[in-house]
């Protein structure tokens, strides 16, 4: 029996990562990311550069990288003089703190259109592990009830 | 008795319908761009509309006596003429108007060893890597996207408008311009199409060999289209429908089968297995 849940939780582990977190950003994306978050802006070449220190890598897999993220609107780019001539300059849509709370808010979605229950149930026991958290979340509960209610009372 | 006419309207309008039909055939299986922007719509479908509306003219002028051949002759060029003209003004509006002094000293260089005078760069915002050239009364225009700079290192680049240059020297643009109008005059010949799509793909092959002797050796432009088709290979971009009728693009994205077949441009491993004869 507790085979077969430790099946089924390693089976919604893989499938949360498939369908939500990586169809989001891959490993090269998420890197090219932080390198944008820290540096502000930066050109392909100054990233590719910068990503080489670490491991051995293609400039096109670099450009069709930042391709990609263009494309899914996470940066801004326009055309400027870059260490390698001119270049698109890239910047990033929205800060590390606000894109994390864009990719918590949907895969979450995702996961309670996908999986409603298991997700809620999950969700109130991981908390629970944690009094301090499970207290936060009764707080902001009781808060959003109340801002609900308010409008009626009147 | 007053003579039948040898083409009554029921006959025009048989030939008008098959030749719609047979045309957006063609275009169906190898359409000018493949683009999944809503924004490019307006430019394929103009770009559709100015290859079957001349070659509708130039039908009903074949079809009619020789006076009226020559009026539908000049009003089907008129309109080749016309969207060649639109596309070039939209790519000069587009184009970015910070200079980069690297690059037009490079395609100098170039221009000048293959005794090319009048040619002036111009640098376009996309993500498709590609490269082409057009001209302006005696003026020439090397066109060239900002990817296409990002990825090639200078040598490579070099050779790109080796490449284009080689386009301008061999008078490739009269010679696509000569086919596109014998292939509107026989659509409905498969065989004619094949054959012009043949010989546009052999100037493609011409225009890297001339860029290889220019450049005495073939390795960086062999570098240039190996870079060009590993970009592409995962591009999920924008593909850019504004390239003029008469142009040959650099970079093209990859096609089998029929496609391949029907294409204008051979593919960059064909171009590649093309250049390493030169090397043997």
């Amino acid at each position: 029996m507790e085979d077969t849940d430790m099946r089924d939780k390693n089976w919604m582990r893989h499938t949360i990562r498939k369908t939500a977190a990586l169809s989001i950003l891959g490993p090269l994306e998420a890197r090219i990311m932080e390198i944008l978050w820290r540096r502000r802006e930066a050109s392909t070449g100054e990233v590719y550069d910068e990503l080489r220190k670490d491991r051995s890598i293609a400039l096109t897999t670099v450009s069709g990288t930042f391709n990609r993220l263009y494309e899914k609107g996470l940066l801004h780019r326009e055309v400027g003089k870059g260490k390698r001539g001119l270049s698109y300059v890239y910047r990033p849509m929205m800060d590390e703190s606000k894109f994390k709370q864009f990719i918590a808010e949907r895969i979450t979605r995702q996961l309670l259109k996908e999986y409603e229950g298991p997700t809620v149930s999950t969700l109130v026991s991981t908390l629970a592990e944690d009094p301090d958290k499970l207290e936060e979340l009764r707080r902001r509960i009781e808060e959003l009830s109340k801002k609900r209610h308010k409008p009626h009372e009147g | 008795m007053k003579d039948r006419p040898r083409w009554d309207r029921k006959t025009v309008f048989y030939i008008i319908a098959l030749a719609v039909i047979l045309v957006t055939f063609t275009a169906l299986i190898n359409p000018p761009v493949r683009t999944g922007h809503p924004r490019d719509v307006f430019e394929i479908a103009s770009q559709a509309y100015s290859r079957i509306v001349p070659a509708f003219l130039f039908t009903m002028g074949f079809l009619s006596s020789p006076p009226n051949f020559v009026f539908y002759s000049i009003a089907a060029l008129g309109i080749l003429q016309y969207n060649n003209r639109r596309i070039r003004r939209k790519i000069e509006r587009s184009c970015i108007p910070i200079p980069d002094p690297r690059c037009q000293r490079l395609l100098d260089d170039v221009a000048e060893e293959a005794g090319v005078r009048n040619v002036e760069l111009l640098l376009l915002d996309s993500s498709f890597p590609n490269a082409f050239t057009f001209s302006k009364g005696p003026k020439y225009y090397v066109a060239v996207t900002i990817s296409m700079l990002e990825i090639l290192e200078t040598d490579e680049l070099r050779s790109v408008f080796a490449h284009e240059i080689a386009h301008i020297r061999n008078k490739d643009r009269r010679i696509k311009i000569l086919g596109l109008i014998v292939g509107a005059q026989y659509f409905y010949q498969p065989f004619v199409l094949l054959m012009v799509k043949a010989i546009f793909r052999r100037r493609e092959y011409l225009a890297d060999e001339t860029a290889a002797t220019l450049e005495q050796t073939p390795l960086p432009l062999m570098s240039a289209l190996l870079k060009t088709a590993d970009y592409l290979r995962g591009f999920s971009g924008v593909v850019d429908a504004s390239i003029p009728v008469a142009s040959f693009a650099f970079a093209q994205l990859p096609r089998t089968g029929l496609r391949r077949m029907l294409s204008s441009s051979p593919t960059i491993e064909d171009r590649i297995s093309n250049l390493m004869t030169l090397l043997a």
